[in-house]
């Protein structure tokens, strides 16, 4: 198992230095580039994922520029007399029909985005750095070091994920900062070896004698030579892990154990649905389709960051 | 080859100690302790520090967990807060349906996702593969517990074919109740599944030796299984082993979702109840199975990749 991930890994990073020096001229990322943009689906993907980055960014602006009026009159707010209400080309407030609150979805699907997408990142970000920090180490010293973090992130790895999630929310409680924790934490041990993966592979590199020879410190080898080395294998494994958080962060709302209603979070806004099947449909459809839209652009977006890295590699 | 298994074996045991003392140290945050819980607003400090003593809480965390292990060796996990009951009877009372759910899972998976890969890289870029690979790039994007909830508006609201919840009590009814649920819960795996299945036979499908079984007359069927798939399964094995936690995990969810009387739905509803040591017993149990089944699938690699058969075949 785990000698799969590291040739992998492996094969990326010869071939990405590979790219640098056959000539073109062009340097990694440009070539990257190049190739990315062949890849239809991923440009696809890419415009999806930019369309939701702006649609979290814009309705934060509204919620500012309104200060909270909006947001507390469409978003939360309720209108009985329409509950349930199905959905309907008349106005954009209805074009997803309304909830059980007579809420419109397609508003809370639009101010749902900023969930998935902050607390994702946000997630993927700190566990990047916890997992980067934690798998160089372990990496470059190699030895007795590398052998105590990498048993202790086996033993995280033996937890199954969701229910490692659902564990720390059990004991830290219910609220946002707990569900980033429990969602981060469960992470960290994939993003080490990954890092810890791609750091063996250059440690051992002329480049980095090189820097070495010329006197630079450990710190200075590892941030400037290795890491930048390392970052095509760390940025695919990174988006391949948002789209990982999104459904883990709707599945814990689902369960009423992340972000709670009248929140407009996506899976929190499923919890319900079921008692209203018979009058609603469109209840379930909607968030729904946009965690799955999400997740599959985010899916799409990183096997394009990864054939483009490393397009000798089959898939 | 009985060397490699006894060492598996032996090597799972620290990390089964260590899992269960990272579960037991996360459930010991909680901001309220057993003994708060227990006595609720009726605690004097007394009364609490009284309780907290009966129940080893004044002991320090290691001490606490040695108890812990010690008592679970001899299976017991203590008592609900709640209901007063015995986790682990709880808990093996639902375990069997939990098993239900998760192995006829792993079998719808892997009974699709392997053919639907085999004849996708079979029949690389026409429309049955293109097909193949669209679906399984949407199964590994959909929510397990969004495709449930699909299933029953289809199946049970609309058509009215499957019960939306609970498990059933006869086999005709139980099987009736499991086709969603287990659907549900195998929609990431299939989908993970087949995909690796197409791309770990699309590299042995170009290799000389298969031209060469072709040309000596080979049968196309021992083609595609002896020569190709034998070759692709390491990989596909691999995908099989870090889906089972993803599985666990969905079932969870799932349970959830269908009212299925299995760990996960007792997990939830004890974290609903504050009862901390069912949690805590629940997240042990799975993650023993977790580890067990790993254990499987590395002793399964041992019986299939020749590199590990030949290391320890003196």
């Amino acid at each position: 198992m785990r000698g799969d991930t590291v040739t992998t890994e492996t094969k990326t990073l010869k071939t990405a230095a590979a790219l640098c020096e056959d000539g073109s001229g062009r340097t990694l990322w440009q070539e990257m580039r190049r190739r990315f943009k062949k890849n239809r689906m991923a440009v696809v993907a890419l415009c999806v994922l930019s369309l939701l980055l702006l649609i979290s960014v814009s309705t934060l602006i509204v919620d500012v520029a309104t200060e909270k009026a909006f947001y507390k009159t469409y978003i939360v707010g309720q209108d009985m007399p329409n509950k349930l209400k199905a959905p309907s080309l008349e106005s954009v407030r209805d074009l997803f029909g309304r909830d059980e609150f007579g809420r419109s979805i397609f508003f809370r699907v639009l101010w749902g985005a900023r969930y998935s997408l902050f607390i994702g990142i946000s997630t993927v970000g700190v566990a990047v750095l916890a997992g980067g920090i934690l798998g160089a180490l372990a990496g470059y010293y190699g030895g007795r070091l590398d052998n105590v973090i990498m048993r202790v992130m086996d033993v995280l790895l033996a937890i199954p994920y969701t229910l490692f999630a659902i564990a720390i929310v059990a004991a830290l409680g219910t609220s946002i900062v707990n569900l980033l924790i429990a969602m981060t934490i469960p992470r960290i041990p994939s993003m080490a070896r990954v890092v810890r993966a791609a750091v063996m592979t250059v440690k051992d590199r002329e480049f980095i004698e090189a820097g070495r020879a010329a006197g630079a410190s450990d710190l200075r080898i590892i941030a400037k030579y290795i890491l930048p080395n390392a970052a095509s294998s760390i940025i695919v494994q990174a988006t391949l892990s948002v789209a990982q958080c999104i459904l883990g962060i709707a599945a814990l709302s689902y369960l009423s154990l992340g972000v709670k209603p009248p929140l407009p979070e996506w899976g929190a806004m499923l919890t319900s649905a079921k008692s209203f099947f018979r009058d609603a449909w469109h209840i379930t459809v909607f968030p729904g389709l946009a965690i799955t839209v999400s997740v599959l652009s985010l899916n799409i977006f990183g096997d394009g960051l990864r054939d483009a890295l490393d397009p000798k590699q089959k898939r | 080859m009985y060397r490699y298994i006894l060492k598996r074996v032996l090597l799972l045991i620290p990390v089964l100690l260590s899992v269960i003392f990272v579960v037991f140290f996360i459930m010991s945050l909680t901001p309220t302790d057993a003994a708060e819980v227990i006595l609720g607003n009726d605690g004097t400090p007394e009364s609490l520090a009284r309780l907290r003593q009966e129940l080893g809480l004044d002991k320090p965390l290691l001490v606490q967990y040695v108890n812990y292990v010690r008592n679970l060796l001899k299976g017991d996990m203590g008592t609900s807060y709640r209901s007063g009951l015995s986790i682990s009877e709880q808990i093996f009372d639902k375990l069997p349906n939990t098993m239900i759910l998760a192995c006829s899972a792993v079998l719808i998976a892997v009974l699709i996702g392997i053919p639907a890969g085999i004849i996708s890289a079979k029949k690389q870029y026409t429309a049955f593969d293109n097909t193949v690979t669209f679906v399984a790039l949407i199964g590994a994007a959909v929510p397990g517990f969004w495709m449930g909830l699909m299933g029953v508006l289809l199946f049970s609201v609309k058509l009215g074919w499957l019960p939306a919840a609970r498990m059933g009590k006869t086999l005709p009814l139980l099987l009736k109740s499991l086709i969603l649920p287990a659907f549900t819960v195998s929609t990431n795996t299939c989908a993970m599944i087949t995909r690796q299945t197409r791309s770990s036979m699309l590299e042995v499908i170009k290799q000389d030796y298969i031209d060469t079984a072709r040309s000596k007359g080979v049968k196309e069927s021992v083609v595609t299984f002896r020569h190709m798939l034998s070759n692709a399964l390491i990989p596909i094995i691999t995908v099989i082993g870090l889906q089972i936690g993803v599985l666990l995990g969905g079932s969870v969810i799932t349970e959830n979702v269908f009212a299925w009387p299995g760990i996960g739905k007792y997990v939830v509803d004890s974290i609903t109840n504050r009862d901390t040591p069912a949690v805590l017993g629940c997240v042990v149990v799975i993650s023993v199975l977790f580890s067990l089944a790993n254990l499987c699938v590395d002793l399964l690699y041992a019986f299939v990749d020749p590199r590990i058969k030949s290391q320890y075949s003196k």
